[in-house]
C-alpha cells in the first residue's frame, strides 16, 4: 500500500518538471478543484500532485472511494453519479466548495454488461455533473475521452487529428456512451464561450496503475487470439504522460481537444513479440461469430466491434497538444511498453514474492 | 533478497525460533494497537495508516534481516532461479524475443521496418539483376534531396514494377534515396497484403499520407492507374488508362512538388492478362480474376513472371507551380493530369520503337 502510494507520489514530482514549458499560468491562485473518478490511477496521481501545489486551496474528491493519495487538502464526497437526480446534490457541492475547476473521469475503463448502468454513469453521469457546471458557473472544465472515439476504420489515415471526425462504433454501448458524453461537453463549451473546455483523447495507455481495455486484452493473457491476415499498428501512452497531460491542462488553460498519445508505432504482432505472448490467428468471420455468442451469453465482455481494434489502425496525431498545450510524451510507444514489462516483472508481490507472471492480473501465489 | 550472505553457523534452530516468537508477539500487540476499534485498514485516516505503514516496514525489514540468516543454501537458491529461466512466462518471453530477430523494434512512422527489407534484398537483388535485367534510363532526373513524386505507369498482375523502381533508385542513384510507394485501398486491405506491404515502405494512398510524406521530404511513387492498370489486357499493353481523378496532382499544387515522370518497360509481358473471369469471384470480393497463359491453369506457380528484360525510364521533373487557388480549379486539374499522362505514353512509345527483343531489349 504505502510502496504504490509512494510509487504515485514520485510519479508526480516527476510529472510537475514537465510542463510549464514558458507558458504563463493563468489559474487564480488559491482555487478549488472538482475531480471525479478519483480511485483510479490518473484520478489519484493528480490529487497527489495537486496536493503539493500551493496555488489549490482544496480538492473536492467525488468518487464512490477515495482517493488512496489524498491528503489534508481533499475533501471526498461520495456521490454514485449513476443516480437520478445527482446533479442537484453535484451543484450543491460546487456550490458549497466554490469550486472554479471540474475534472471529469469517471468512465469505465472496461466494457460491462450492465450497459444500462455503465449508459446511466457514463452518458446521463456527464449530463448531471454539465448541468451541475451550468447551474453552478465554473470556470474551467476538463474531460477525459478516449482515441479509441476516433473509430478502426480501413481508411483511417494514420495520425488523426482532432477535426476528425469520431466513427467509433456507435452501436457498442463501452464506446457508444463515450462518444455521447464528449458530444455534451462539446455542446456545453458551444453554448458557454467564457468556460474553458478541454477535452484530452487518450491512447491505450499502459502503465503498473492503469489497465486500459485494449492493453489489457492484449498484455493480460498468454495467448492472444488475433484476426488472421491482419498486423495494424497500435499507439500506446505511459500512464505519467497521461498524468502530464491533465495537469498541463488544470494548470493552464487551454480550451480545446487534444490528442495525449506518445510518438512512434508499432506493429501489434511486435508488441505481442516483446511481451512474450503468442498469436493465435483467427479468421475474422470466425472470431466474429465467436464473440457474438460469447458476449451474447455474457462469457466475453467484448463485442464484435472490438475486432475492428485488431484489423485496422486507430492513431492519433500529438502534434495539437504538443504545441498549444506543450505535452510531449516522455515515453515512446516502445518505451512505454517496455517500462510496463519491467514493472510487471519486477513488481513484488503484497507479500513480497516476485511477480512470477507478468500478466498482471495473475498473481502467483 | 539477492545478498547471498552465509547462514549462521552459530544459530540454532532454537535461538531462531525464539527470536520469531518475540517479534511476533511484538507485532501482535503493534496490530492489536493500531486496530484498536476499527476493523479495517481502508478505513484509517492517513495518518495512521501511514504510521502503520511505517511500523510493517520497519517489521518487515526486521523479518528480513531474520529471514536471511535462515536462508536456504545456496544450491538451493540456484535451482529456484534455475527453475524460473524455464518458466512458462519466461519461455515465451525468450521465444517472443527469438521472433523478433528478424525484425527491427523501432519501426517508421508508417510501419516500414528495414530489418524486413534486409531480409527481402537477396530476393530483390537477383530479380533486379539476374532475373529481369533491369536497365535504367535518366536517373538524373531525380535530385539528390527534397521531396519528388515518382508517377509511374501500373503494369503487371504483382506489384514488382513497385519493387523494381524502388530497388532501381536505392541502387543507381548515388544519393540511394529510399522510395515510399501509395498503395490502393483495395490491396492495402487485403489480409496479410497490408502488413507486409507497410514493412517494406508502402503506404496506404490517402493525401493524409501523402502530405505527411511529403512533408518529410520523401521520394513518394504513386500509379495513378491503379488496379485497373494491373489488370489491362494484353492487347492494351502500354497503353495507358485513366489517371485516376487527378487527386495526385492536387497533392503537388498543394505541397509544391516535382513531378518525375516514370515509365517501365516489360512488366506487361511479364503477367500477359489474355482475359478475365467475373463470374463468382466477387464471392472473395474481387470484380475480377485476371487470366494469364499460366494463370491459374498452373496454381500459385503460375504467378512466376515471364523473364522478360525491363526498362525504367525517370522523366524529366514537371513542375506545376500555379500556387495555392490552383488545387480548386477543376480544368487545371485535368489539364496537368492529362499533361503528366501523355508525357509518360510518349517516353512508353518512345521506349518501345528503340526496344528490339522482350526478353533481350
Amino acid at each position: 500500500m504505502s510502496e504504490a502510494q509512494k510509487q504515485a507520489e514520485g510519479d508526480g514530482e516527476k510529472a510537475t518538471g514537465a510542463p510549464a514549458r514558458g507558458v504563463v499560468r493563468t489559474g487564480k491562485p488559491g482555487g478549488t478543484i472538482a475531480l471525479t473518478g478519483v480511485n483510479t490511477h490518473l484520478g489519484s496521481s493528480l490529487v497527489a500532485l495537486l496536493e503539493r501545489e500551493r496555488k489549490w486551496r482544496k480538492i473536492v474528491a467525488i468518487d464512490l472511494k477515495n482517493a488512496p493519495a489524498a491528503g489534508p487538502k481533499t475533501r471526498f464526497y461520495k456521490i454514485d453519479l449513476s443516480q437520478p437526480a445527482v446533479d442537484a446534490q453535484l451543484a450543491e457541492i460546487l456550490q458549497a466548495e466554490r469550486v472554479d475547476t471540474v475534472v471529469h473521469g469517471a468512465f469505465l475503463s472496461q466494457p460491462t454488461h450492465a450497459t444500462a448502468w455503465a449508459h446511466e454513469l457514463e452518458s446521463v453521469g456527464t449530463m448531471h455533473v454539465l448541468n451541475a457546471c451550468e447551474e453552478h458557473g465554473v470556470s474551467k472544465l476538463v474531460l477525459r475521452s478516449t482515441t479509441m472515439l476516433y473509430g478502426a476504420r480501413p481508411d483511417n489515415p494514420l495520425y488523426l487529428t482532432e477535426d476528425h471526425p469520431l466513427r467509433g462504433d456507435e452501436r457498442w454501448p463501452f464506446i457508444g456512451d463515450k462518444l455521447d458524453a464528449e458530444r455534451q461537453v462539446i455542446a456545453f463549451a458551444e453554448r458557454r464561450p467564457g468556460t474553458v473546455v478541454t477535452v484530452l483523447r487518450i491512447a491505450p495507455t499502459l502503465g503498473r496503475g492503469s489497465q486500459h481495455y485494449l492493453t489489457q486484452t492484449v498484455l493480460g493473457q498468454r495467448v492472444v487470439p488475433l484476426i488472421l491476415g491482419y498486423d495494424p499498428l497500435v499507439q500506446l501512452v505511459h500512464e505519467l504522460d497521461v498524468v502530464a497531460a491533465f495537469h498541463a491542462a488544470i494548470n493552464e488553460d487551454h480550451p480545446g481537444v487534444f490528442n495525449v498519445v506518445a510518438p512512434g508505432v508499432l506493429p501489434l504482432t511486435s508488441v505481442l513479440r516483446l511481451a512474450g505472448r503468442l498469436e493465435a490467428w483467427v479468421p475474422y468471420p470466425v472470431a466474429n461469430v465467436m464473440l457474438q455468442v460469447l458476449s451474447g451469453t455474457h462469457l466475453a465482455r467484448s463485442s464484435p466491434a472490438f475486432l475492428d481494434y485488431l484489423k485496422y489502425p486507430c492513431v492519433a496525431s500529438g502534434e495539437k497538444a504538443a504545441e498549444l498545450l506543450g505535452f510531449r510524451a516522455s515515453y515512446s510507444t516502445r518505451e512505454a511498453l517496455h517500462d510496463y514489462l519491467r514493472a510487471m516483472r519486477q513488481q513484488p508481490n503484497d507479500d513480497g514474492t516476485p511477480r512470477g507472471r507478468t500478466a498482471p492480473q495473475r498473481r502467483s501465489r | 533478497m539477492t545478498d547471498r550472505r552465509k547462514i549462521k553457523r552459530t544459530d540454532t534452530p532454537d535461538t531462531i525460533e525464539e527470536r520469531l516468537r518475540t517479534v511476533e508477539s511484538e507485532m501482535e500487540s503493534i496490530l492489536a494497537e493500531v486496530t484498536d476499534e476499527r476493523t479495517s485498514v481502508e478505513d484509517l485516516d492517513p495518518v495512521r495508516r501511514q504510521r502503520l505503514a511505517q511500523v510493517l516496514a520497519s517489521f518487515a525489514g526486521r523479518m528480513q534481516n531474520k529471514l536471511r540468516t535462515i536462508e536456504p543454501p545456496a544450491d538451493e537458491q540456484v535451482m529456484a532461479s534455475a527453475l524460473q529461466l524455464i518458466s512458462p512466462d519466461n519461455l515465451l518471453r525468450m521465444y517472443g524475443h527469438h521472433r523478433m530477430r528478424h525484425r527491427s523494434e523501432e519501426v517508421d512512422d508508417f510501419g516500414a521496418d528495414p530489418a524486413v527489407e534486409q531480409q527481402v534484398e537477396p530476393v530483390v537483388d537477383f530479380v533486379y539483376e539476374r532475373y529481369f535485367r533491369v536497365s535504367v534510363e535518366g536517373m538524373s532526373n531525380v535530385h539528390d534531396r527534397g521531396r519528388c513524386l515518382l508517377v509511374s505507369n501500373r503494369s503487371g498482375l504483382l506489384p514488382w514494377d513497385a519493387l523494381m523502381i524502388k530497388a532501381a533508385v536505392e541502387r543507381e542513384h548515388h544519393a540511394r534515396r529510399r522510395v515510399r510507394w501509395l498503395i490502393e485501398d483495395f490491396v492495402y486491405n487485403q489480409p496479410f497484403l497490408g502488413s507486409l506491404v507497410s514493412q517494406l515502405g508502402g503506404v496506404r494512398a490517402c493525401q493524409e499520407h501523402a502530405e505527411r510524406l511529403l512533408a518529410q521530404e520523401e521520394l513518394v511513387c504513386v500509379f495513378p492507374e491503379g488496379i485497373i492498370g494491373a489488370t489491362k489486357l494484353y492487347r492494351d499493353r502500354y497503353r495507358l488508362g485513366r489517371f485516376g481523378r487527378g487527386g495526385y496532382i492536387k497533392l503537388v499544387l498543394r505541397t509544391r512538388t516535382p513531378i518525375v515522370p516514370v515509365a517501365v518497360i516489360g512488366a506487361e509481358e511479364a503477367h500477359p492478362v489474355v482475359g478475365r473471369v467475373g463470374v463468382g469471384v466477387k464471392l472473395i470480393g474481387l470484380d475480377s480474376v485476371p487470366i494469364t497463359p499460366t494463370f491459374p491453369a498452373l496454381g500459385p506457380l503460375g504467378l512466376i513472371p515471364a523473364p522478360t528484360k525491363w526498362t525504367v525510364i525517370f522523366g524529366e521533373p514537371l513542375v506545376f507551380d500555379q500556387g495555392q487557388d490552383s488545387v480548386s480549379d477543376l480544368v487545371l486539374v485535368r489539364r496537368y493530369n492529362e499533361r503528366v499522362r501523355s508525357t509518360i505514353q510518349a517516353m512508353i512509345t518512345e521506349a518501345l520503337r528503340r526496344r528490339r527483343s522482350v526478353f533481350f531489349g
